[in-house]
């Protein structure tokens, strides 16, 4: 029972990553800073010997709410309310991206897309699991080793076409 | 076991030594977020939902205040250098 | 005791240590982000009711606010110094 629990967790954070990783690429969060204070982060992540472009990326999370806070707060609310309040989820992502002055369509986009795929995958992996997923996919870019992780998104972001 | 109440706790004790240990003016608001963080757990863990959603309205506008009061200075003391230099009489 | 639990809360032990051990200003703002996720996902999952989950984005809504003016501080003192 507890290798069935561990297993969900871990199919729910491939889930979470690659939906959010490919949502923030595609809406060109590697390409330049949107905020003066992601530039620092970049310029910080290249001095260590990282990548660029995967610095942007890294910066644009902490200092705007994108498609990582989309995905995380619709799951909550998913959990706690059912597919309503993923809506509900999204209209506040929305209002907080403009507060930090962004054009805020990749968090509405996050929110909405991670609420189609809880709903359909709702008989197999219950909405808990795509909580802890989150926390585990962010973990994996933020928190564990910031060197290896800018490289990696630098990649994806040159394979997409954004950034160089 | 309560995960959050340990969680928080851990925050605030090693937020308020972090507050006394570090030098830098900015590494000081960044362990005064940390004890906030820890603030807030705690009045979670036990249950006074509005007063928690008061207190981190009103976080990001006390830090920002703070670090306003940071520039403010730093700029000052900039320019205090430049006005005394342009003055000899009143150093001699 | 929930196994999801247990996972959230080693990782924003292990995010509060190395915020108080990593020396850069920079970074720590890294961990600091890591940190308010797990905070908020710990709050939806202890309080188990639709307010809780109103406390959580306003919470983590108000957390990047501060992480986005102390780094917009940060590259302004670069300069000045």
């Amino acid at each position: 029972m507890e290798i069935l629990d561990i297993i969900k967790l871990i199919i729910a954070g491939i889930i979470c990553w690659i939906n959010f990783v490919l949502i923030d690429t595609y809406f060109g969060l590697p390409e330049k800073p949107g905020v003066l204070g992601a530039k620092t982060i970049g310029e910080k992540i290249k001095e260590i010997g990282g990548n660029l472009n995967g610095g942007y990326f890294m910066g644009n999370i902490v200092c705007s709410p994108d498609a990582s806070a989309g995905t995380l707060l619709a799951s909550i609310m998913n959990y706690l309310m059912g597919v309503k309040g993923g809506l509900i989820a999204a209209l506040l992502v929305w209002i907080g991206n403009r507060l930090c002055a962004d054009p805020g369509y990749a968090g509405t986009i996050g929110a909405l897309t991670i609420t189609l795929i809880i709903y359909l995958l709702h008989p197999i992996i219950g909405a808990k699991y795509f909580v802890g997923g989150m926390i585990l996919a962010i973990f994996s870019i933020q928190g564990f080793e910031h060197k290896y992780a800018s490289i990696l998104l630098g990649k994806i972001a040159k394979k997409m076409n954004r950034g160089e | 076991m309560e995960i959050l109440l340990i969680v928080s706790g851990v925050c605030c004790i090693l937020g308020g030594l972090g507050v006394i240990l570090h030098t830098n003016p900015i590494n000081k608001i960044i362990m005064l977020g940390l004890l906030n963080v820890g603030l807030i757990g705690m009045i979670v863990s036990s249950y006074y939902l509005d007063i928690a959603i008061i207190s981190s309205i009103c976080e990001p506008i006390s830090t920002i205040i703070l670090l306003l009061g940071y520039m403010k200075y730093l700029t000052t003391l900039k320019k205090k250098k430049k006005y005394g230099r342009d003055l000899p009489i009143l150093s001699k | 005791m929930d196994i999801i639990e247990g996972v959230i809360g080693f990782i924003a032990l292990l995010m509060v240590f190395r915020i108080f051990l990593t020396r850069s200003r920079a970074r720590k703002l890294l961990y600091l982000c890591c940190l308010s996720f797990c905070i908020s996902a710990l709050i939806a999952l202890y309080v188990k009711s639709p307010m809780g989950g109103i406390v959580a984005i306003i919470y983590f809504i108000s957390s990047t606010l501060t992480s986005n003016a102390i780094a917009y501080t940060i590259e302004q003192v670069k300069d000045i110094e």
